[in-house]
């Protein structure tokens, strides 16, 4: 039994939410002020679209999705964010195979499936408890190249009188070279979340796996309503303390910390449009949304700020896995900065603690 | 597998966020978006200001929120989480999401699209499984639902009655593809659609919100006679589905004993479509029993109840049952009276017409035989049974409510045959499946159901999945066959999923049915199969 005050019980403490929103005025229990609330999906979505003719999933494609910053909303692998979707961690990806990380789910739009929209991957949500005190998901990430334009073609082709082409049917998944790749958070307090990383190699090889655990805000400030801006900056850390720290300001709710177990390269950009690729303009931001992207995918290591900070961060963790292996990265987001953030992370993440 | 269907219901909660004013207006760093724009989609819902935490059908196929969709939503979480269920409830009927006029907002792509009215069910159902789960009867929040809902009770009689005669339009209903037309278009043939199911629902709707206020008087007379209206308003729409103004709107079809939509076009006669689907049963979900604790606590509802009986004795007669009372001297308001009802079961019972292995389908077997078709000046209309995607582009083709098994309806007509039982008793029985000499009382019936809609998700005497149908990687792999995944709904034939693949919103309902038909089942039935 824990001596802690039991975990996720309705608590007196209330966090305080939005001033600016009509639910602002309503209070929450506290364990609920962080959980699952990352979309899976915000690209293609009503509120996105700006067009004069509706047409929501051509206005802002999953193509545009890396490089563009979103105005209503975020989205990410299996991630999490407070309740007002300010701050923001989700799983990034990279089998040194695909033409961009894996950031977020694909899918087929409602205009390219032939039974409408439909995603294409395969992810599980395979625990959750009613606090979000213990949470965990599972993703299947290939180690070929994901099939994005063949997905596409093959949609394409068929008429609403065949079934639809799924991920399986690719082949993608043969001889098992895939990642079962397994995301928990366990909440210490609040505001205080443990998070594990676990990448299993279910092929016959060894196969290269880029991790990058990534934090950032949502953009709140390139609308002309609001310019304050919120800050992510590496701290100076001994490495020999086997950690590296990432340190989170925002105006509204003060400071996070996001520590990263190891040794990563810490590669920081800003959350901000790439106006650039997308429609040959200047842009607005030196650093943007799809640096970190272009930085590991293209090398292009001028991509991303050498001056560590900005509003998206991702920790680097270059791995091989053996066939069969299983490699973990453990996290830690909190409110507080711990000076041994991972010497109770087993306790945290046990059952009884749920 | 329950612990599954919890876990995708928890993580599909998400931050959705949506300022109408602003987004129709564009912002201040941004070029002024298209007048198209800020007169299209959603211009009607300008006080429309959403930042919030709302459970998602899907956060990748539906991130938002949809509003009938939450309702069933937070019946899965009343087992889990009753006071998020609660609130979620609240927050759809506040003043930044409800229509001043009393409209709920349906969902973004179109807010003043018309959904089926849950709202006043699942409310019940949330503050029934507190109360039950915690002994707890949280009052305040069944109030502060009512007050809203009058609203958009009214809403509805205002918008949704074009005659005034208590038969109701609303459209496409949540059931996309379900109709010969699009219901929520012009009809190719002019006129309107008088619909079985939205004027069934209706009947539902006034039927939960007369359990509500019965449940408020108990503690404070000024509901009494807001239950007597909402009494009196189901009566009128008992009345009119059964066409005793003799208005000739027929929803009933005698002959084949089955409810239909009617066609009403200018200079032609009323015309039944007589396409078998979910719309003909929906009826039978307009049932409630009355307590006979009630009467001494009630008296004034009661004595104005006998009354109106006494003296509008063709209403009265619809509700024979009123004057018989059923087991423990329960009272029973329905819709279908007993001898409809049995015709209606006797479908829905039949493995060639309604009853798959894994659940009522949304239209009958029978149409992939005998498809209907509609001639309206010189174009076919057509429905046929589809078991798995749908064939047609109505509602861009992706649901399909012609033939496929879905959650939300068969959760309902479970729990319907659970309070026709609680009137019934044992005693009533009906041949289930039907044709195969096996009678089975309503209870029975419902927990027959529960069993073959949990069955799709566990593993079968072969060992295998029917939701994964013949998907061999995910029946026998063993790093994939024990996820599962809660489809948005399910092949007609096969059981196998389709459509969403993350819809843990209402198919986590699959958790309430395991959760229902391990609490009901008691000791003294025990030997029930």
């Amino acid at each position: 039994m824990s001596s802690k005050p039991q975990r996720g019980e309705a608590s007196s403490q209330v966090t305080p939410v939005n001033p600016e929103s009509p639910s602002a005025l309503e209070e929450r229990p506290a364990w609920l002020r962080w959980g699952p609330y990352l979309s899976d999906r915000q690209w293609g979505t009503v509120r996105e679209d700006y067009s004069p003719g509706g047409a929501a999933w051509e206005f802002f494609s999953h193509d545009h999705a890396r490089s563009r910053a979103y105005r209503w909303g975020e989205d990410g692998l299996l991630g999490i964010c407070d309740d007002q979707g300010l701050l923001c961690f989700g799983l990034s990806l990279w089998n040194e195979a695909d033409p961009i990380l894996k950031e977020r789910l694909f899918g087929l739009t409602g205009n390219e499936g032939n039974h409408g929209e439909d995603v294409k991957e395969a992810y599980f949500f395979l625990d959750n408890t009613p606090r979000h005190t213990y949470m965990k998901a599972l993703y299947k990430y290939p180690q070929r190249a994901f099939p994005y334009t063949d997905l596409i073609a093959e949609n394409q082709r068929r008429s609403r009188q065949d079934d639809e082409y799924e991920l399986l049917d690719t082949g993608v998944f043969a001889e098992n070279r895939y990642f079962d790749v397994t995301v928990e958070y366990a909440k210490s307090s609040p505001e205080d979340i443990l998070i594990r990383i676990s990448a299993t190699n279910r092929g016959p090889d060894s196969a290269p796996l880029h991790l990058l655990p990534t934090l950032w805000f949502r953009n709140t400030w390139s609308w002309g309503r609001d310019d304050r801006q919120p800050s992510l900056k590496a701290a100076e850390t001994d490495p020999a303390r086997g950690h590296r720290l990432v340190y989170a300001h925002h105006w509204r709710f003060g400071n996070y910390t996001l520590a990263c177990e190891g040794a990563p390269e810490l590669l920081f950009t800003e959350n901000d449009t790439n106006s650039q690729r997308l429609w040959n303009a200047p842009n607005r931001t030196p650093y943007v949304k799809d640096g970190i992207n272009d930085a590991v995918v293209n090398g292009e290591s001028d991509k991303v700020n050498p001056a560590a900070s900005g509003t998206k961060v991702a920790a680097h963790y270059a791995l091989a896995v053996e066939a069969g292996q299983t490699e973990t990265v453990t996290l830690r987001l909190s409110h507080t900065e711990h000076r041994r953030p991972f010497v109770n992370a087993e306790q945290i993440f046990a059952p009884t603690n749920w | 597998m329950q612990r599954q269907a919890y876990a995708g219901l928890l993580w599909s909660k998400q931050f959705y966020y949506y300022d109408v004013s602003e987004w129709l207006n564009g912002d201040p760093a941004g070029p002024p978006p298209p007048q198209a724009h800020t007169d299209g989609r959603n211009a009607y819902w300008p006080h429309l200001n959403n930042a919030d935490i709302i459970s998602m059908p899907d956060t990748w196929e539906y991130p938002w929120f949809a509003a009938w969709d939450l309702a069933f939503h937070c019946v899965a979480f009343s087992h889990i989480d009753p006071e998020f269920a609660k609130n979620q409830l609240i927050l759809l009927l506040r003043e930044w999401y409800m229509h001043p006029n009393g409209q709920l907002p349906a969902y973004e792509w179109a807010f003043s699209d018309v959904n089926p009215p849950v709202h006043a069910w699942a409310a019940l159902q949330v503050y029934r499984t507190e109360q039950a789960v915690t002994g707890k009867a949280d009052r305040a929040f069944l109030e502060r639902v009512f007050h809203k809902l009058m609203l958009n009770f009214t809403w509805w009689v205002n918008r949704k009655d074009s005659e005034g005669n208590n038969i109701f339009q609303g459209g496409f209903l949540g059931l996309d593809n379900i109709g010969v037309f699009d219901r929520s278009a012009e009809l190719p043939t002019g006129g309107y659609l008088e619909q079985s199911d939205g004027t069934a629902w209706m009947g539902m709707f006034s039927l939960n919100m007369m359990t509500i206020a019965l449940e408020l008087a108990r503690e404070n007379v000024a509901y009494e006679d807001v239950a007597t209206k909402f009494f009196e308003h189901f009566l009128y729409i008992a009345g009119a589905m059964n066409d005793l103004g003799g208005e000739g709107i027929d929803i009933w079809d005698e002959e084949d004993g089955f409810f239909y939509d009617v066609l009403l076009t200018p200079g032609v006669g009323p015309r039944p479509l007589k396409v078998r689907s979910l719309v003909g049963l929906i009826p039978m979900l307009a049932v409630e029993t009355i307590d006979p604790e009630l009467h001494h606590r009630l008296p004034n509802f009661f004595r104005r109840m006998r009354w109106f009986l006494n003296n509008r004795q063709d209403l009265a007669s619809l509700v024979p049952s009123w004057e018989e009372p059923g087991i423990g001297k329960h009272r029973l308001l329905s819709i279908v009276p007993g001898d409809r009802l049995q015709r209606l079961l006797y479908r829905m019972l039949d493995t060639d017409k309604f009853l798959s292995p894994h659940g009522i389908r949304s239209i009958s077997k029978s149409h992939e035989r005998e498809p209907y078709h509609l001639q309206v000046d010189g174009t076919t209309y057509s429905v046929e049974y589809e078991p798995a995607e749908s064939r047609s582009g109505l509602f861009g083709g992706n649901s399909n409510w012609r033939g496929p098994v879905w959650f939300p309806i068969n959760a309902l007509l479970i729990e319907a045959l659970r309070k026709f039982h609680h009137y019934y008793g044992d005693q009533f029985q009906v041949e289930c499946p039907s044709g195969s000499g096996e009678m089975l009382d309503l209870r029975q019936v419902s927990d027959d159901l529960a069993s073959r809609l949990i069955a799709m998700f566990l593993r079968d005497e072969h060992g295998r999945r029917p939701v994964y149908g013949d998907n061999e990687i995910a029946q026998t792999d063993p790093h994939w066959r024990d996820n599962i995944l809660f489809y948005e709904y399910f092949h007609g034939d096969t059981g196998a999923g389709l459509g969403a693949s993350h819809q843990t919103g209402w198919t986590a309902l699959v958790g309430h049915l395991i959760t229902e038909s391990a609490a009901d089942r008691g000791p003294s039935d025990g030997e029930r199969g």
